[in-house]
C-alpha cells in the first residue's frame, strides 16, 4: 500500500462513489415510501397469487409483500441494486488499473520507488473501500428510510443488514474479477468490455435459471446465485457457507489480478 | 552504472531490441540516437523495468532492472517519450503525489524548477499544452535529485527557449554527478551535452562513438550555385563527392573538412550556397549503410 496513491485515488473516484452512493439512496427510499400504498393494496396481492410460481421466481415475489425486507429484497435487491453496482464496479475497477496503462500515466506511479505489487494493492484497496462504502451507505439509507418513511411497516434491521453485507461480498467478488481482467487485458476497452459482458452473462444464466426446473442447473454456473435477497429475508439463506466462500472466491481473484499486475509487459 | 547485456526483446510486430550492449558509465551524459521505430523506447522501458527483455541482462548500479526496479526507481528519474498525466489533477497535486509515493518532504527542489521552467502548476492537467505537459514531467522526473536520468526525447514539445533551459538543467547535473542515458532523433542538443552516443538502427547498436569522432564523420550536404559549371572539377579534385547536378546547382557532400571546402569554394564563382537541415539517417548514412562499421563498447 502507499498512503499518498491511496488518497489521490480515493479523491479521484469520490465524485463517482458518492454520486452512485447518493442515486442508490434515492431509488432506495422511492420504493420505501411507496411501500404503505403497495402494502395496502390487496389487489396487488391477489394478482401476485394468481401468477405462476415460475413467473414469481424469475421478479422475486416467491412471498408475496407482507413485510418490507421481503417487499425490498423483491422490488430493489433483486435487479435494481445489482444493476447499479455492477455499472460502479465494472467501471471503477477498468478506470483504477487497465486506464491509467492505456493512458500512459501508470508509468508516472511506476517510476517511483512503490513496486508493482504495491500499486496494484492500493488501487485495489480503493475498490474494496469504494464497495464496501457504497453497501454501508445504502445500508444506513435504508435503515434511515424505513424509520422516516414508513415507520409503521414490519421491518427486521438486522436481515437487511444481512441482505447488504452479503450484496456487498458478492460485489467484492464482482470486484475481484473487474480488478484481474483490467490487470491482464490488453487495453481499458477490452478490460470493460470483457467483465461487464461476464456481469451480463452470469445475471441472464441466473434470471432464466429461475424460469424453469429444465434450466435450473444454470443457476449454478452464476457468481449471483450466492445473494439470494428473497432467502435472506426469510431466513433461509444458508449464510455461514455463502459468505466464506465469496470472501475466499474475492481474495483469490484479487490476488491473481495483483499477479498478473506484477508480470505484465508495459509499453509506458 | 547502467549496463546492458545482449539484451534481446521482440514484439509481435517484429520490432524490438536485438542482441544490445550497452554501458553507461557513472558520471557520463550518453546520447541515444535512432530513427523512430529504431527501439530507443524499448531499451529505455526495459531499463525502468516495465518490460522485461526475452534474454541477456540489463541492470543499474549493479541492481536487475525487472526484479529490483522499485530500488532502482528511488535512485532513478524517468521521463517517457509519450507524456500522460490523470487528466482530472491540478499540475501540483499531480507533484504531490509523486513527492508522496517517493517519500519527499523537501518542496525546495520542485519550486525551484518550476520557477525555471515559468509554468503555473496551480492549473488543471486537462488544460495544459503539450509543451507545459512536457515541463511537468521534467519536474516529476527531475524534483528528488536522482542519481541516475533515463530521458525519451526529453525536448519534445518545448520551445527554443525552453531546450536552451533544459540543456543547462542537464550540464548542472552531470556535473553533480548523475548519469544520463537520453534517446533523440536530433544530434545538435546530443552534440552539445553528450560525450558519447549510441546510434541504433532496427534494434541493432550500429555504432557507438565519441562525440567529436562522430561530429569528424557527420555529413553535410551544400547546395552551391556555380556561375561556371566547369569549377565543379575543382571540388572534385579537392576529393568532394559531388551528389547531384541540376544545371548551375550542385549538391555537394561535405564531412568535417569544413576548411578545405570553404578555400576551394573561395577559388569558384559562387552565385548561391545552402545547406538544409538532414535527418538522422542522411547525418550518419555511413553508419546506416557501411555494414563494416565496427561497434566500440
Amino acid at each position: 500500500m502507499s498512503t499518498a496513491l491511496f488518497r489521490t485515488s480515493m479523491k479521484m473516484h469520490m465524485k463517482t462513489l458518492l454520486s452512485f452512493a447518493l442515486g442508490t439512496a434515492a431509488y432506495l427510499w422511492l420504493f420505501i415510501w411507496a411501500y404503505p400504498f403497495v402494502a395496502q393494496s390487496s389487489a396487488l396481492n391477489q394478482l401476485l397469487q394468481d401468477l405462476p410460481q415460475g413467473l414469481l421466481q424469475m421478479i422475486g415475489y416467491q412471498a408475496g409483500v407482507s413485510q418490507m425486507n421481503d417487499y425490498l429484497a423483491g422490488e430493489f435487491y433483486t435487479l435494481i441494486y445489482i444493476v447499479i453496482l455492477s455499472i460502479y464496479v465494472v467501471t471503477t475497477a477498468t478506470r483504477l488499473i487497465a486506464h491509467p496503462v492505456d493512458r500512459g500515466w501508470m508509468s508516472c506511479l511506476l517510476s517511483t520507488p512503490v513496486s508493482r505489487v504495491r500499486v496494484a494493492l492500493t488501487q485495489a484497496a480503493v475498490l474494496v473501500s469504494g464497495i464496501f462504502l457504497i453497501a454501508a451507505l445504502t445500508t444506513v439509507a435504508g435503515i434511515l428510510g424505513v424509520h422516516w418513511l414508513a415507520p409503521d411497516a414490519p421491518f427486521h434491521v438486522w436481515q437487511f443488514v444481512e441482505m447488504n453485507a452479503v450484496a456487498a461480498l458478492l460485489f467484492l467478488a464482482v470486484g475481484g474479477y473487474g480488478f484481474a481482467l483490467s490487470c491482464l487485458c490488453p487495453d481499458e476497452r477490452a478490460a470493460a468490455g470483457t467483465s461487464a459482458a461476464l456481469t451480463v452473462v452470469f445475471f441472464a444464466t441466473k434470471t432464466v435459471s429461475a424460469l424453469n426446473d429444465h434450466v435450473s442447473w444454470l443457476k449454478y454456473l452464476s457468481l449471483f446465485t450466492a445473494f439470494n435477497p428473497q432467502g435472506i429475508a426469510h431466513g433461509e439463506a444458508s449464510l455461514a457457507m455463502v459468505c466464506p466462500v465469496l470472501a475466499i472466491i474475492s481474495v483469490l481473484l484479487f490476488a491473481f489480478g495483483v499477479l498478473a499486475f506484477q508480470r505484465r509487459q508495459m509499453a509506458l | 552504472m547502467i549496463h546492458l547485456h545482449q539484451v534481446n526483446k521482440r514484439f509481435t510486430n517484429g520490432r524490438g531490441v536485438s542482441n544490445l550492449t550497452l554501458e553507461v558509465r557513472r558520471g557520463e551524459v550518453l546520447g541515444y540516437l535512432g530513427p523512430n521505430g529504431a527501439g530507443k523506447s524499448t531499451t529505455l522501458r526495459i531499463l525502468m523495468g516495465f518490460l522485461q527483455p526475452d534474454a541477456g541482462r540489463a541492470t543499474i548500479n549493479g541492481l536487475d532492472c525487472w526484479k529490483d526496479a522499485p530500488r532502482i526507481h528511488a535512485i532513478t528519474g524517468y521521463l517517457p517519450g509519450e507524456i500522460s498525466f490523470p487528466e482530472e489533477q491540478t499540475g501540483l497535486e499531480f507533484l504531490e503525489l509523486v513527492a508522496g509515493m517517493r517519500h519527499l518532504r523537501s518542496t525546495a527542489r520542485r519550486d525551484e524548477l518550476i520557477h525555471r521552467f515559468e509554468f503555473n502548476p496551480r492549473i488543471p492537467i486537462r488544460k495544459m499544452s503539450k509543451g507545459m505537459k512536457q515541463k511537468l514531467a521534467i519536474v516529476a522526473a527531475f524534483m528528488h535529485k536522482p542519481e541516475v536520468l533515463i530521458l525519451d526525447e526529453p525536448t519534445s514539445g518545448l520551445d527554443p527557449l525552453m531546450q536552451q533551459r533544459f540543456l543547462e538543467l542537464l550540464e548542472e547535473e552531470q556535473q553533480r554527478g548523475a548519469t544520463i542515458l537520453m534517446s533523440s532523433h536530433q544530434f545538435p542538443e546530443v552534440e552539445r551535452i553528450c560525450s558519447r552516443v549510441g546510434i541504433l538502427k532496427d534494434g541493432r547498436l550500429v555504432a557507438l562513438e565519441d562525440v567529436t569522432a562522430l561530429r569528424k564523420a557527420q555529413r553535410r550536404v551544400f547546395t552551391v550555385g556555380l556561375s561556371d559549371p566547369r569549377e565543379v572539377i575543382r571540388l572534385e579534385h579537392e576529393g568532394f563527392r559531388i551528389l547531384h547536378t541540376r544545371g548551375n546547382e550542385i549538391d555537394v557532400e561535405v564531412r568535417g573538412d569544413y576548411n578545405t571546402f570553404v578555400r576551394t569554394l573561395a577559388h569558384c564563382d559562387v552565385a548561391s550556397l545552402s545547406t538544409r537541415e538532414l535527418d538522422l539517417e542522411e547525418v550518419f548514412l555511413h553508419v546506416y549503410t557501411d555494414t563494416r562499421t565496427e561497434v566500440r563498447s
